[in-house]
């Protein structure tokens, strides 16, 4: 087990490097990634100019959802973004080097992409949430840091294993381009809102279908006490993560068998 | 397209202004065949239409206006302010980055031609396709769904519409201008990501500029990007009229031609410090 | 001794979708999907000892790639057994990963942007290779390839033939038992080529190392492969050594005759000439081509007969080299029956 690991990390240092050697690419792509992440921000600030708070969660509150949700899709796009290189590494048979190397073809995959720039995205994140939290109030206990930790970890699962799965439409129709696992992974955008703002039909989406709501909204209301919050929804997160990660690895088995074609 | 496309598109051909028109068409045949993907670039810049309907109207609950604006008019201004963004979408600015790195050929045979408009022509096939769809959600989205209202008069409609069209051209430039860079950098994403990300602040997409912070609101007004979408939508809602009206109308305009100007200035800059470098 | 490579009755079939043009197809297949099952192998025989050479030979689609990603894993058999190196690749892909190593000619398995001697590193970590065993590896692959300047250098920044040499270098960092080279030398200038030939085959001798090639350069076959194995449709329509070929199927010959200007209604005569002997005269302008069986009758004798019958100017006596069998073979003029004999396609 340590030593997939291990090799993976190499990996993904290798394309950290092949990254920095192209220099102004890097910086540029990292300021672009940025700038959206920060639209959403300016957003909230002018909207907040105006209102007092929203569906009664305040600036701050919404700026730990905010925060949460970046930093969990930044840790991906720092370790798992390789799976947006599936449909063409399918299509021109690279994919066929992965099934012939000792090693598992999803780690392989994950590290097939470093997007560096994921580490600017974190940062913001932890940045937004930090400042969110430190003017919410919060009554700081001895499960707070642990249960944040925890949200930030699974969020990233859950936000890899989507953008995993989505991706994996390349075994079936190889020739799709990645217009629908982009549009699901910016459905993470709801999550970075209060949940009570939204009608039924989209709460149930991004609770249980893209379970965003999940690594954001629910375990927030507990830590931030906004409302009254189960003790339970500290596990949120781990449920998410948990049933995601099952949902990839069993598409993935299948993708894998459609593309060596058994059964045929 | 690759660069064969374009001989073929060109050869043949007698005044300028045909080429032009040929050029436009081959990628519209492109786009055309790749409309699913178009239709899901646009959708999911609606994505936040959706998020930002549930959140105005979350702001709205107990009180009737928010900067003047009430909220059938926030309602109207979200729809359509994204459907305008989205006119000139994603594929129209990937296309006039392509060009540069594959279109050695184009600049071979285009010098007699205007690179600007050349590259105006050419993305205009993909705006055609990307425009189109996304009026179909506007309407759809708008009508159907989040009951926008109709302009706020006969005249009202008629300038948004002229200001619409200033608009357009005005974002086709500034995306021209960003493509420019592609001289330096091969990653085409990141600048098309930062465009789209300022656009959508400067221009009044993610909210109104009259909702904007003092000093943010100055720097929108100043700026040419709130003539692609503030403005127009300022006609269609009413709020600026007579002589405020003809003003806005009157920078978006005057903004046309500096960034007309300035583009081809700078392109033809950018080629000779490029011939100069061998790139 | 055990093969190193086998399989017995091994069969690959593929569905492949039909789908109409247009929007209309689409649609159509949406609702009502038809599907058609094309064989690309088709009961397929081998086996290969341990240290042998073998050449993998077919026209395109003639199920040669998808051999040899049966017998390295990526694909799945739809019946029969294949076996590597004591391991079933489908069912234990990464065992079997590890006593294999695959060159694809057309695409690198080095890393682009980084030095080669990283790529190595790197191999050597993925494939576990205690430290000294690839400290030993390298040093040799290194010398014997001449990878010394090459090695700081990152993949992007190097030449073809400078790339197939690292790359070679790479899939032996880990001492696999077999090797399979996919067109490996696919725009390579001679020079290099032969270099890399000479490399695989100290390989083998050296380290007992078997090889399995497929090629479209019959320099490479006739260099490294002893022994040739043809497969066409889908079926294994020749096994043995590649001196053989020419033997087995190199007994249609063909005798390019030129004729004196004006010779006109030469076939006539000729055919009357040789009537028993041959199989096919056709004319051309110049003169006529013969077809004959050399088992039946020798070039000699017919050299004779036409030069008797007809008013030769010149004779040119066509090549049956195996290099033309199998250029042949890869053009598809040859068609083969169920029992390997052959039948030149008119």
């Amino acid at each position: 087990m340590v030593r997939p690991l291990r090799i993976f990390f190499r990996l993904q240092l290798v394309q950290l490097r092949s990254a920095m050697e192209y220099r102004a690419d890097f910086w540029i792509a990292a300021v672009g990634a940025i700038l959206q992440q920060l639209v959403s921000i300016v957003f909230l600030v002018t909207f907040f100019g105006h209102v007092s708070s929203l569906g009664g969660w305040s600036l701050w509150q919404i700026l730990v959802l905010q925060g949460l949700v970046m930093t969990a899709d930044g840790i991906r796009e720092m370790f798992a973004d390789g799976v947006w290189k599936l449909r063409a590494d399918v299509n021109d048979g690279s994919f066929d080097r992965v099934l012939v190397r000792p090693i598992s073809p999803a780690l392989q995959q994950f590290a097939a992409l470093a997007s560096i720039h994921g580490i600017g995205n974190s940062s913001l994140g932890l940045v937004v949430m930090v400042l969110g939290l430190a003017h919410s109030g919060v009554v700081w206990t001895w499960w707070t840091v642990p249960v944040l930790v925890l949200t930030m970890l699974c969020g990233t699962v859950l936000t890899a294993s989507i953008s995993f799965l989505t991706n994996m439409i390349a075994f079936w129709e190889p020739s799709a381009q990645s217009a629908f696992p982009t549009l699901v992974a910016l459905m993470r955008d709801f999550a970075k809102f209060p949940l009570d703002v939204y009608g039924a039909g989209i709460r149930i989406v991004v609770t249980v279908i893209l379970p965003y709501g999940l690594i954001s909204y629910y375990p927030s209301r507990l830590i931030l006490g906004v409302g009254d919050s189960p003790g339970w929804w500290a596990t949120t997160p781990l449920i998410a993560a948990a049933g995601s990660a099952a949902a990839a690895a069993l598409v993935w088995r299948r993708g894998l068998n459609r593309y060596q074609g058994v059964g045929n | 397209m690759t660069s064969l496309d374009t001989e073929a598109a060109l050869r043949g051909r007698t005044s300028p202004g045909s080429k032009y028109v040929s050029l436009a068409r081959t990628t519209l045949q492109q786009a055309i065949a790749y409309r699913i993907t178009t239709f899901f670039n646009v959708g999911l810049t609606f994505i936040w239409v959706i998020i930002l309907y549930y959140l105005w109207r979350a702001a709205y609950a107990g009180r009737a206006s928010i900067a003047g604006l009430s909220w059938d008019q926030m309602r109207t201004y979200v729809v359509i302010a994204y459907g305008i963004n989205a006119l000139v979408g994603w594929r129209t600015g990937t296309a006039m980055m392509a060009t540069i790195r594959t279109g050695d050929v184009v600049f071979g045979m285009v010098r007699p031609l205007n690179y600007c408009t050349t590259q105006l022509a050419r993305a205009l096939g993909f705006t055609v396709v990307e425009g189109g769809i996304s009026m179909v959600f506007t309407l759809v989205i708008g009508l159907l769904f989040l009951h926008i209202q109709a302009p706020a008069s006969v005249g009202s409609a008629l300038l948004f519409v002229l200001a619409l069209i200033i608009g357009f051209l005005t974002k086709m430039l500034v995306v021209f201008l960003v493509s420019l860079l592609t001289f330096w950098t091969l990653n085409g994403m990141g600048l098309m990501w930062s465009q789209q990300a300022i656009m959508q602040i400067l221009s009044g997409t993610i909210v109104p500029l009259a909702l904007m912070p003092g000093w943010l609101q100055v720097v929108a007004k100043v700026l040419p990007l709130r003539g692609i979408v503030s403005t127009p939508l300022e006609f269609y809602l009413g709020t600026a009229s007579g002589w405020a009206g003809l003003g806005l109308l009157g920078l978006q305009a005057a903004w046309l031609v500096a960034l007309w100007l300035i583009s081809n200035l700078a392109w033809k800059r950018a080629f000779r410090i490029v011939e100069i470098q061998g790139g | 001794m055990s093969p190193i490579v086998s399989a017995e009755g091994l069969v690959k079939r593929f569905r492949r979708p039909q789908k109409g043009p247009g929007l209309a197809g689409a649609v159509r297949h949406l609702l009502r999907p038809r599907h058609e099952t094309v064989t690309a192998v088709d009961g397929v025989d081998l086996s290969i000892e341990p240290g042998e050479s073998v050449a993998y030979v077919g026209p395109n689609g003639a199920g040669k790639s998808t051999t040899i990603k049966l017998l390295t894993g990526i694909l799945v058999p739809s019946a029969g057994t294949v076996q590597v190196c004591g391991v079933r690749p489908h069912l234990d892909r990464q065992a079997n990963a590890r006593n294999i190593s695959v060159v694809f000619g057309q695409r690198t398995q080095l890393w682009w942007d980084i030095p080669v001697i990283e790529s190595f590193r790197l191999l050597g970590d993925i494939y576990a290779v205690p430290g000294p065993e690839y400290r030993r590896a390298v040093d040799e692959l290194v010398d014997v390839l001449d990878l010394g300047p090459l090695l700081g250098v990152p993949a992007r920044q190097l030449s073809l033939g400078q790339r197939m040499r690292c790359d070679l270098g790479a899939a032996l960092v880990h001492a696999p038992q077999v090797l399979f080279l996919d067109e490996p030398t696919i725009g390579l200038d001679v020079a290099v080529k032969a270099r890399l030939r000479e490399f695989v085959g100290r390989m083998r001798v050296q380290r007992g190392l078997t090889v399995l090639l497929t090629s479209h350069d019959l320099g490479d076959i006739e260099e490294l492969c002893p022994r040739m194995i043809m497969i066409d449709k889908g079926h294994i329509v020749y096994d043995g050594p590649f001196d053989e070929v020419t033997r087995r199927f190199g007994w249609e010959q063909k005798v390019v005759v030129t004729l004196a200007e004006g010779a006109s209604g030469a076939a006539a005569p000729a055919r009357r000439a040789l009537a028993r002997i041959s199989l096919a005269i056709e004319e051309t302008p110049t003169g006529l081509v013969v077809t004959f069986d050399s088992r039946l009758i020798s070039s000699g004798e017919v050299i004779k007969e036409l030069a008797v019958a007809l008013p030769v100017v010149d004779l040119a006596l066509e090549e049956t080299s195996a290099e033309s069998i199998v250029r042949r073979l890869y053009e598809g003029q040859l068609s083969f029956q169920v029992t390997g004999d052959v039948e030149a396609e008119r």
